[in-house]
């Protein structure tokens, strides 16, 4: 039996999948239609007249997000809150101008989101935008506001690219990249609970990867040394070799740096192979779909979510009142505040700039700007990004999330594995 | 010493399980000469219809009035019948018609169902599951079946509340049993001789008054039985199952039967065995190796089909004269 | 006898290709029970392509096969095996990963009684007493004339009604050839097996049969008894 040579070109051709199968996927959106821009302006109300003002009588503010297709429920909740703050700030008559607003429906469509952009930056009464669910969309438009030179404060798209030194000072973002929420996890684990013998175990996507080097910096930060550092493929089924290798270096905590459907399994088979170690990563593993693969197996899994508990706080409890008064049809999604916290800073580098409210005076209130808002205080670093990473512990515990303040855990009725 | 043979266990665990998607390859291969891309996505179809056997008998309360060991007979008996189906299916519509095209032409359409089988779990499986699932979960059920495309909770059916232990003794055992079973079959029965037949001499095989067609088609029976099984232990030994998973199962299968030497049943096994030593090893025993191991594994075959193209026992074809 | 019972085998009027290549060109053998019968032709000429037309391997374009008075031209192959054709042949052989019993078994596709099976296999192991002392042996490691015995041998195992024979003396050594010759004659004179002998060999052919046709190019360009065929001009035929 002699193998044919077209098998020997399939398995060439496998090699180089399999090489090639942990290349980032980023969700593409999967309604592309033609650029159907919704832009509405808000109804003007009552300017009171101020003595001695002499700036525009009308600012405009752009907003984008994906109020329809695949993501419209996280879309069209972030409208509601920037539309709901800046109806806000019309009604309290500190502005002495009217503010409007460009709502662009995005569709989660990078070419619908550029046409969109466009629209925004050809109103001359605009001064500044924020915008972007989808890091995709986030990427096309960027260009159209740098060249336009119209300041854009991106509120929901997390990839690590999208603020850079080449992107700064006109393209600002208030929302932590996924990559920064390993600083508070790194915190609590390392500093609060005292876990040092970590072993990092991570998928070969750009999440994943972005993730090992951001927590591994945690670790050489607190002069400790990682007890190995695996990444495995996407669609990884078996994690057994590996689970071999934790059990065999002592390590007393796994870090997990991909996302839920890998890491339910590894939790899974860590449980099953008796795994004598906690479990951790961010918010990627944060899924009801976490849960279902055996609450059993699930249980202790501590995973680290951006924001804050809106309830703890007095400005976010009021968030929640107004929205929830306001009556709108969208839940308050994972990134709502957020898009409100973006209107609160656009609002606040306003009152900043005075009466000289141009493009250029917004861009530098914004990113010289300390503000504060429902999530905390927001300031910039050197090339746009906030600093400010709100996020709280959360921990599975009889097959349910719960906010770790409030566990068991917490109060030590039960412990983490490793401890 | 400890990660020795808890590496060893896995390893002949993973070979387990490859070599029965191999010997699938291999039964394919042998009558039709073609290769049959899809044995992976047929095995995973295999532990979801054991998943949804699972669901819905559990929900009829016949598995809580028998015997463990006769349920997991009557999901397996379910699934094989399944996939058996399924197996004639892929010969109906994706082989058959090509039967006189180039051997290219199968072998893609048979990546096209594998697709199309993939999907399919993914979308239709899952909300049908779930509306079975409420009752389930309603009498307290371990088992609780995941929403959308993300993994399947295999139920522990191999050594109920065993120990894991247990549990890869039996799925070991079971992988013997079967290998001797097909042997007997491959060597004892008609069908199955006739089967050797025609993978060694098709020519002569029609010569000798083999019926062809029945025998196809017999082999798609037993091969899908065959899948089911791997697709059932599989899926036990790693405790869950993706609907997504096929085509890397199918992978390893594929590329132990090509180390086996395609055409030989008992090199696919040595094969299946080779691969899954490979990658738990190199996983285990190269820091950051787990990246890389289907990398290696691959590479692997790859030698094989350059120094040894025959494959890991098989002879040097004997030029006919 | 009428003549209807008389005739095993009436090919008439056979046309076959290969793709858009003519194969076979109104091809008409008649065979008649009892009888040996030679198909003589140059390689290339058309000779396997009639077995295979005559074992349903081969599509026939136009034209009819009768076998024992039923129009066998549509039935596929092993239907034409069951009713009583077999074949021998030396270039498709045997199946060489087998043991020489396994090879023998499956010959016996169509015998289902484990008795009669055993009984037939008796027989075998008596007149081809060197395939019985390498029962157990492959038979990729046979030598070519044992090889060339256990073809026939898992042909005749059926008691066919027309054993065809396709060129058994192609590679061997001129000892062995006699006796496969030997063989053949025995099977039509003693077991009263009607064969059909397809072969390069005429001289030889044509001592063992009563009866000939010569191939050329896809059509019989002769047919005779082989009185007439032996002092024909068709054998100076240098081609031959």
């Amino acid at each position: 039996m002699k193998t044919p040579r077209w098998i020997a070109f399939i398995m060439t051709l496998m090699m180089v999948a399999a090489m090639f199968a942990g290349c980032a996927k980023q969700p593409v959106a999967e309604t592309p239609t033609a650029p159907a821009v919704e832009a509405t302006t808000t109804e003007a109300t009552a300017v009171p007249e101020e003595v001695g003002y002499t700036g525009p009588e009308v600012v405009t503010l752009g907003f984008l997000s994906p109020i329809t297709g695949p993501n419209a429920a996280e879309g069209a909740a972030a409208r509601n809150a920037f539309q709901m703050a800046i109806d806000q700030a019309n009604a309290s008559g500190e502005f002495p101008y009217e503010i409007k607003t460009i709502i662009i429906d995005d569709q989660s469509d990078a070419s619908v989101g550029v046409a969109g952009a466009q629209k925004i930056v050809a109103d001359s009464t605009v001064v500044v935008a924020t915008g972007h669910w989808n890091s995709g969309v986030a990427e096309a438009t960027i260009p159209v506001f740098k060249d336009n030179e119209i300041p854009l404060l991106i509120w929901g798209a997390i990839r690590q690219s999208l603020t850079s030194p080449d992107n700064y000072p006109w393209i600002t973002r208030s929302a932590p990249t996924a990559v920064q929420e390993n600083e508070p996890l790194a915190k609590a684990v390392l500093d609060d609970m005292g876990y040092s013998k970590v072993f990092i175990v991570s998928d070969v996507t750009s999440y994943g990867e972005g993730n090992v080097s951001a927590f591994s910096a945690e670790l050489t930060a607190r002069n400790l040394v990682p007890m190995g550092i695996e990444n495995v493929q996407e669609g990884a089924v078996d994690f057994r070799a590996i689970i071999s290798k934790i059990k065999d270096t002592g390590a007393d905590c796994v870090y997990w740096g991909g996302v839920v459907t890998e890491g339910s399994i590894l939790k899974q088979q860590m449980h099953e192979e008796g795994v004598e170690a906690l479990f951790c990563g961010i918010s990627g593993n944060y899924s009801a779909d976490f849960l279902k693969i055996s609450a059993e197996a699930a249980e202790g899994a501590l995973i680290v979510k951006p924001g804050v508990v809106l309830a703890s706080t007095e400005a976010g409890t009021k968030f929640v009142d107004d929205y929830t008064a306001a009556g709108f049809a969208e839940p308050v999604g994972a990134y709502t505040p957020y898009a409100y916290e973006a209107a609160l800073i656009l609002l606040a580098a306003l009152k900043t700039c005075g009466s000289d409210i141009t493009p250029e005076t917004m861009r530098d209130a914004i990113k010289d700007g300390t503000f504060t808002g429902i999530m905390g205080t927001t300031t910039f670093n050197e090339f746009g990004q906030t600093t400010l990473v709100a996020a709280y512990l959360n921990v599975v515990q009889d097959g349910q999330w719960v906010v770790y303040d409030n566990s068991e855990y917490v109060t030590g009725a039960r412990a983490f594995a490793g401890k | 010493m400890e990660m020795f043979s808890s590496l060893l266990v896995s390893a002949i665990l993973m070979g387990c399980t490859y070599t029965l998607v191999a010997i699938g390859y291999c039964l394919f291969f042998g009558v039709l000469d073609v290769v049959v891309f899809c044995c992976g996505d047929i095995a995973i179809f295999g532990g979801f219809s054991i998943i949804g056997a699972y669901t819905i008998l559990y929900s009829a309360g016949v598995l809580q009035a028998v015997p463990a060991f006769v349920a997991v007979l009557i999901m397996l008996t379910i699934a094989a019948i399944l996939c058996a189906a399924l197996g004639l299916i892929a010969y109906q519509f994706s082989i058959k018609p090509f039967e006189k095209s180039s051997t290219l032409m199968p072998l893609l359409s048979t990546i096209a169902l594998g697709v199309v089988i993939k999907e399919v779990l993914g979308l239709v499986f899952q909300p049908v599951v779930n509306s079975i699932a409420a009752v389930v979960t309603s009498v307290d059920d371990p088992l609780s079946v995941v929403g959308g495309r993300n993994p399947q909770a295999m139920p522990n059916l191999i050594a109920g509340s065993g120990s894991t232990d247990e549990r890869n003794l039996i799925i070991i055992a079971v992988t013997l049993a079967i290998l001797i079973a097909l042997f007997l079959f491959l060597n004892k029965t008609k069908i199955g001789l006739s089967m050797q037949a025609i993978s060694q001499n098709k020519e002569l095989a029609l010569m000798t008054g083999v019926n062809v067609k029945r025998t196809i088609t017999a082999t798609f029976i037993i091969g899908g039985i065959l899948l089911a099984v791997g697709g059932f232990l599989l899926s036990s030994y790693q405790t869950i199952i993706r609907f997504d998973g096929g085509a890397m199962y199918g992978s390893k299968g594929f590329s132990a039967a090509v180390v086996g030497g395609l055409k030989n049943t008992w090199g696919a096994v040595i094969g299946g065995m080779l691969l899954g030593f490979v990658e738990v090893f190199t996983a285990g025993y190269i820091p950051g190796g787990t990246q890389y191991q289907n990398i290696i594994a691959f590479l692997v075959v790859i030698l094989f089909i350059v120094f040894r193209p025959e494959g890991i026992i098989g002879e040097k074809s004997i030029e006919k004269v | 006898m009428s003549m209807e019972e008389m005739n095993l085998l009436n090919v008439s009027g056979l046309y076959t290709s290969y793709g858009r290549i003519p194969m076979l060109m109104n091809v008409s053998v008649e065979l008649n029970e009892g009888c040996a019968c030679c198909v003589l032709g140059a390689n290339g000429a058309g000779k396997s392509t009639l077995v295979k037309a005559i074992l349903g391997m081969v599509k026939a374009d136009q034209g009819s096969i009768i076998f024992k008075g039923q129009d066998i031209t549509s039935w596929s192959t092993y239907k034409r095996i069951a009713a009583g054709i077999q074949v021998a042949s030396a270039a498709t052989g045997t199946f060489t990963k087998m043991s020489v019993e396994t090879n023998l078994k499956l010959g016996a596709y169509n015998i289902n009684d484990p008795k009669l099976l055993a009984e037939r296999l008796e027989e075998i192991y008596t007149s081809f007493p060197v395939l019985k002392a390498r029962l157990n042996q492959k038979a990729g490691t046979l030598s070519g004339g044992e090889r060339t015995m256990l073809a026939i041998a898992r042909a005749v195992i059926n008691k066919p009604s027309l054993l065809i024979m396709d060129e058994p003396s192609l590679g061997l050594a001129p000892i062995v050839v006699d006796e496969v010759f030997r063989i053949v004659r025995r099977l039509n004179k003693n077991e009263k097996i009607t064969i059909m002998l397809v072969e390069q060999n005429a001289k030889k052919a044509l001592s063992v049969s009563n009866a000939g046709y010569i191939i050329q190019k896809g059509q019989i360009i002769f047919s005779g008894d082989t009185e007439t065929l032996k002092n024909s001009e068709f054998l100076e035929n240098p081609v031959m």
